[in-house]
C-alpha cells in the first residue's frame, strides 16, 4: 500500500513510531483545512499560516499522545485549537476581520452579483468575529469545515447531543448578530 | 426594498433555516438522521449554507510559503535528528555510571597513581555523558517545569563538555523555536546566548526569530543577534518587520538595530 493510500490514522501511527516523513502526507491532506479553521478564528492570513506551522510541529512534539484508537482529524483540530487558544492568550486580541481583508473586499471591482456576495461575506465575517470564541469555533467546525458532530464531540470532549445543542445556540446567536449589524449599517 | 436590504434578508432567511435545522437536530438527537422532516430541511439548508458561507476564495488558500516553510522545517529536523535518549539508554548510562563508580571504589588499593588519573578522567566523562542524557531527556519532557530544569542543567553541560554538547545545542535551539512555554523559550535563549560564536547557534536563532509570536521573545532574540549580525540575520529581521501585526515596540527595536547595524 502506498503512503497516499494509507489512512490518516495509519500515517499518524507511523509518525508516532518515528517516521516523520509520513507527516508530510498528513500535512498535504489537512493543512488547508486547518488553515481555514485558524483563519476564521484569527481573521489574519499571515498569523494563521504561522499557527498552522506551529500546529504541525506540535503534532510531532506530542505524537506520543496519539493513541492506537485515536481518530486523527479531531486530534489534529484539538492541537490546532490549543495553538489558537495560546495565540489568543498571548495577544489578547479578537479576530480582526474588520480591517484589511474587509477593506479589500469592499474595494474590489466586480459585477453586481459579486458585490452582493462581498456584502454578505463582510457581514458574516463581522458577525462571526463578534461571537464568543466557543460559538465561533463551533460554527467554523460544524458548518464551514463540515466536521461530523461525532468528531466535534471528540475534539471538544463532549457528547454528540451537547454538540448539537451548542451548534443550535451558536447559529441563533450568529443570526441575531447579523441582524444587529445589518440594522447598524442601515442607520449609518 | 433596496437591493442591499434584500441581500441581508436572504442571508437572514438562510440563517433562520440553519437555526431551525440545528434545533431539530438537537431535539431529535440520534433520531434526527432518520427523520424525514430533518432530511428535507437538511436538503433545503444545503444551499442555504453555501449561500451564507460565500466567500472570497483568495482568502481561503494558504500561500505556497507555508508549504515551503513546513517541508524545510521537516527536512531540517530530519538532518538534525539524532537518536533520542530513550529511557533504556538513560538507564544504561546510569548503570554504566554505577559500574564506573564501583570499579573506582574497588581499585585504588590495587593500582598505581597514573591509572588512578585515567579512572578519574573516565569517570568525569561518564558523569558528563550522564548529565547530557539527562538534559536531553528533561528538554523533551511534557512538563514546562521539567524542561526549565533541563535548560538549567544544559548550562552546566555546555560549559563542561564542549565537544560533546552539539546534541544539547540542537535541543536548545529546537526549544527556542517551538517550545509552547514562553518562559522555557526565554531560558533556552539565555543558555544559548553565551555560544553565539558557534555558527550553528547564530543561524539556528536567526531561523527561530520569524517563528516567534511573542513580542518579548522577538525583542530578546533580536537583541541577542544584534551584535555583529550577518546577512542571514538581517533577512530574519526584515522578514519579521514585514509582519503587519508586529508590536510597535518590536518594530522600533528592529529598525534601530537595522539602522545602526553593521554587515
Amino acid at each position: 500500500m502506498t503512503r497516499m493510500e494509507r489512512s490518516d490514522e495509519q500515517l499518524m501511527l507511523e509518525v508516532r513510531s518515528g517516521d516523520e516523513s509520513s507527516l508530510g502526507t498528513l500535512f498535504e491532506r489537512h493543512h488547508e483545512g486547518v488553515y481555514r479553521y485558524l483563519l476564521r478564528m484569527t481573521g489574519q492570513p499571515q498569523i494563521s499560516e504561522d499557527l498552522v506551522q506551529d500546529a504541525f510541529i506540535r503534532v510531532l512534539r506530542y505524537r506520543q499522545s496519539f493513541r492506537d484508537d485515536s481518530h486523527f482529524r479531531p486530534w489534529l483540530y484539538r492541537v490546532a485549537h490549543n495553538v489558537g487558544t495560546d495565540h489568543f492568550n498571548r495577544s489578547s486580541k479578537r479576530p480582526e476581520y474588520g480591517t484589511d481583508e474587509l477593506e479589500a473586499v469592499d474595494e474590489a471591482p466586480g459585477s453586481q452579483e459579486q458585490l452582493e456576495s462581498r456584502e454578505r461575506v463582510g457581514l458574516m465575517q463581522r458577525a462571526l468575529a463578534a461571537l464568543p470564541a466557543e460559538k465561533r469555533e463551533l460554527l467554523i467546525l460544524a458548518r464551514y469545515e463540515a466536521l461530523p458532530y461525532a468528531e466535534i464531540g471528540e475534539l471538544l470532549d463532549c457528547s454528540v447531543g451537547a454538540v448539537k445543542v451548542r451548534v443550535h445556540r451558536a447559529t441563533a446567536t450568529l443570526r441575531q448578530e447579523v441582524e444587529r449589524l445589518a440594522k447598524e449599517n442601515e442607520h449609518d | 426594498m433596496t437591493e442591499a436590504r434584500e441581500n441581508v434578508e436572504e442571508l437572514l432567511e438562510s440563517l433562520a433555516q440553519l437555526e431551525e435545522l440545528a434545533a431539530l437536530d438537537a431535539e431529535l438527537g440520534d433520531a434526527s438522521e432518520e427523520s424525514a422532516e430533518a432530511g428535507s430541511l437538511r436538503e433545503r439548508t444545503r444551499f442555504a449554507w453555501s449561500s451564507v458561507a460565500a466567500h472570497d476564495p483568495g482568502l481561503e488558500v494558504p500561500s505556497d510559503r507555508l508549504r515551503r516553510r513546513f517541508f524545510a522545517e521537516l527536512e531540517t529536523r530530519r538532518e538534525r535528528q539524532t537518536p533520542a535518549p530513550s529511557r533504556s539508554s538513560l538507564g544504561l548510562a546510569a548503570a554504566t555510571l554505577l559500574v564506573g563508580l564501583g570499579v573506582g571504589w574497588l581499585l585504588p588499593s590495587r593500582t598505581v597513581a597514573p591509572q588512578s588519573d585515567e579512572r578519574v578522567v573516565r569517570l568525569e566523562q561518564e558523569v558528563a555523558q550522564m548529565g547530557q542524557l539527562l538534559t536531553l531527556s528533561l528538554l523533551d519532557h511534557s512538563s514546562a517545569n521539567e524542561r526549565l530544569r533541563g535548560v538549567a542543567l544544559s548550562e552546566q553541560t555546555l560549559t563542561s563538555t564542549e565537544a560533546a554538547s552539539d546534541e544539547v545545542v540542537s535541543a536548545l535551539l529546537e526549544t527556542v523555536r517551538v517550545d509552547e512555554s514562553e518562559n522555557v523559550r526565554l531560558a533556552a535563549l539565555d543558555a544559548l546566548a553565551i555560544l553565539l560564536e558557534r555558527p550553528q547557534v547564530r543561524s539556528g536563532l536567526a531561523e527561530a526569530l520569524p517563528l516567534q509570536q511573542s513580542p518579548m521573545l522577538q525583542v530578546a532574540l533580536s537583541d541577542v543577534l544584534s551584535d555583529g549580525f550577518a546577512a542571514s540575520e538581517r533577512a530574519a529581521f526584515e522578514q519579521l518587520l514585514e509582519r503587519p501585526d508586529l508590536d510597535p515596540v518590536v518594530r522600533e527595536r528592529l529598525q534601530s538595530i537595522l539602522g545602526g547595524g553593521e554587515l
